[in-house]
């Protein structure tokens, strides 16, 4: 919990965190209820590991050298959120396929381009997420 | 108002009685042919899907002998009494010259010099060579043969020449479903993928399940040489049309009423347009009309026509297919021509900034490379061809090309509550499960460049300034697309 308490923290002391933190809730409970009832949208959550990645990213530090896990047993990250992106805009409602829509660029590239926690909240509390600003 | 599926269900069921009808209704007197197809009233067609009992002439209840009277219903269904449709071909203005060849334009043949109308511009199956789809009895009009040559908008002779030639025929039927022929494009007058007033076309409708391009009551449209661009309602999508005299002309043909507005669906002159859906799909060759109303058409099935020419109707929004056209020259060249990009082609603007470009040339290196592949996948891969089309990858390209014809045109946001990058997931997702691993690994590698190149760009214009500005940021934050596609 003491975590979820910093994610929050980190994501509240910026304009562009609060962004995130906004669409973050406002699709939390639609998310979590596809991930558990949708069968494509847990087929997808689960064939790319998603959980490990979770997990991984809840127990990883937040200094520079906690590095976050980027592949597990040959599925990178980026495809795990390219699958859930397009699971989700197949099985969601329409806000959540426009927010889709919205935050691929940025959660794409972040997943990309960021090594750990600590970089990507650098980044979001800078405002220099890749493809935040269009 | 009934939905589309609403109304192909219930015209299924209603076509399931069909043979207990016609059983029932060929007893009385002069009638020739009993069908299911919209009921008309006071020349308008109505929601109501009917018996449609062709007769030799209507007479006045009072001028029929006693139990000759058709009923008002038979097996719970409606009927509906019309005359016998006898066929005449749609045999003459748009008389102008087109460079490039597109649908709905006139041609004449050098035989007779008799004139019909290009339908659409199609692909051989076999070698992908480009060809113009027409009638047999256009093409081969005054009894000519296989190498007859085709002219636009007619062959003109003086002493020692011919002008005007286009093509030369090389296939063409004539049996009880089609009325087709196909010219191979001769002489450089250059292509493209539209019809006149209809605009560019997205290949050809897939048959439903009652075994047709088009469910009653859709409204479809044409563009001809004689009548131009008219709209219609489908009265019948298998409709049987007799010769004069009774016996069996051709089965299962669309038969098309104009639409308020329209005085004629078609007209002499229109045969050979090709009849186009909502959605700028083919569902239909116009190769006749109605003898007895002089204003309805009939339309073979586009997918017989296909599969008897052996062709395919380009897709538009198929990638490689992008640009599709090629531009007209003044050489002669018996080579067929090929698809190929062309300076006046719809995209040929954005490709030219694209190639001024490393970013943008990178970008075309991956269609260049994959683009026959991903081609192939829309055409007979189901999963493509669906999410192609359900994340609007059609209007997405069409809105793309006026973006690049129109500088003030602005490509929408979202289509239907589908946004581009929607568009690009999807596709990134199902290219990769359903192409070569090469294809896969490729279009993995690509799909976060590419969502940077398009996310929030709403023209042309601005995907080109974000290449150029990516191309400056060099090695920037945003990943630029790997030079390994090239």
């Amino acid at each position: 919990m003491r975590k979820l308490e910093y994610f929050e923290k980190e994501l509240n002391a910026s304009p562009t965190g609060r962004e995130i933190l906004g669409v973050v809730r406002g699709h939390m409970d639609e998310v979590t209820t596809l991930v558990n009832t949708s069968r494509p949208v847990m087929v997808a959550w689960q064939r790319n590991h998603g959980p490990r990645f979770l997990m991984s990213a809840m127990d990883s530090g937040f200094t520079a050298h906690s590095k976050v896990t980027k592949e597990i047993d040959g599925v990178t990250l980026q495809r795990l959120l390219l699958r859930m992106g397009d699971a989700l805009q197949q099985a969601g409602s329409p806000e959540l396929t426009a927010t889709v829509a919205r935050f691929a660029a940025p959660v794409l590239n972040a997943a990309d381009g960021c090594d750990s926690l600590s970089e990507l909240f650098g980044r979001i509390r800078e405002g220099t997420l890749a493809g935040w600003a269009r | 108002m009934k939905s589309r599926d609403e109304r192909l269900q219930e015209y299924m069921r209603i076509r399931a009685l069909l043979p207990q009808a016609k059983e029932a209704l060929m007893r009385y007197p002069g009638v020739r042919d009993v069908s299911v197809g919209l009921k008309e009233t006071d020349d308008l067609a109505t929601e109501v899907i009917a018996f449609r009992v062709a007769v030799e002439a209507k007479m006045a209840p009072k001028e029929l002998a006693r139990g000759a009277m058709i009923p008002k219903e038979v097996l719970g269904v409606r009927t509906d009494v019309v005359l016998e449709s006898t066929t005449s071909l749609a045999g003459d203005e748009d008389t102008d010259a087109y460079r490039p060849l597109q649908g709905g334009i006139q041609i004449g043949n050098d035989t007779t010099g008799g004139h019909g109308t290009l339908g659409a511009i199609a692909q051989l199956v076999s070698d992908h060579s480009i060809v113009a789809l027409s009638c047999h009895h256009v093409m081969l009009d005054g009894g000519a043969a296989v190498g007859e040559k085709i002219g636009q908008p007619g062959i003109s002779c003086c002493c020692c020449c011919k002008s005007g030639v286009v093509g030369e025929v090389i296939n063409a039927l004539d049996n009880t479903l089609v009325d087709c022929a196909i010219a191979r494009i001769t002489g450089q007058p250059g292509f493209t993928n539209e019809v006149v007033g209809i605009g560019l076309l997205f290949g050809a409708a897939p048959l439903n399940l009652s075994g047709s391009t088009v469910v009653i009551g859709d409204v479809v449209m044409k563009r001809g040489r004689s009548t131009g661009f008219t709209m219609g309602t489908v009265l019948d999508p298998a409709a049987n049309t007799t010769k004069p005299g009774g016996a069996i002309d051709k089965t299962n043909q669309i038969l098309i009423k104009p639409d308020p507005g329209f005085k004629r669906f078609g007209y002499y002159g229109d045969s050979g347009s090709v009849v186009v859906n909502d959605q700028n799909q083919v569902v239909g060759l116009l190769y006749s009309i109605d003898k007895a109303t002089e204003t309805n058409g009939y339309a073979n099935v586009i997918t017989n026509v296909m599969t008897a020419m052996s062709i395919a109707i380009i897709n538009s929004g198929t990638t490689g297919t992008i640009p599709l056209g090629a531009q007209p020259t003044g050489a002669l060249d018996d080579e067929p021509v090929q698809l190929r990009e062309a300076d006046d082609a719809p995209l040929a603007p954005l490709l030219r900034g694209l190639k001024e470009s490393g970013t943008g040339r990178l970008a075309l290196a991956f269609f260049n490379r994959h683009g026959h592949e991903i081609n192939r996948l829309l055409e007979t891969n189901r999963q493509v061809k669906v999410s192609w089309h359900r994340y609007q990858g059609p209007a997405f390209t069409a809105h793309a090309i006026k973006s690049a014809r129109e500088p003030d045109h602005r490509i929408p946001a979202a289509i239907e509550g589908v946004a581009s990058a929607n568009l690009l997931l999807r596709m990134s997702v199902v290219l990769q499960e359903e192409g070569s691993a090469e294809l896969a690994a490729a279009v993995a590698e690509q799909t976060v460049p590419l969502l940077n190149l398009i996310d929030g760009c709403d023209s042309v214009q601005a995907l080109l300034e974000r290449v150029r500005a990516m191309d400056a940021e060099g090695a920037s934050a945003e990943p630029a697309l790997h030079a390994d596609a090239v």
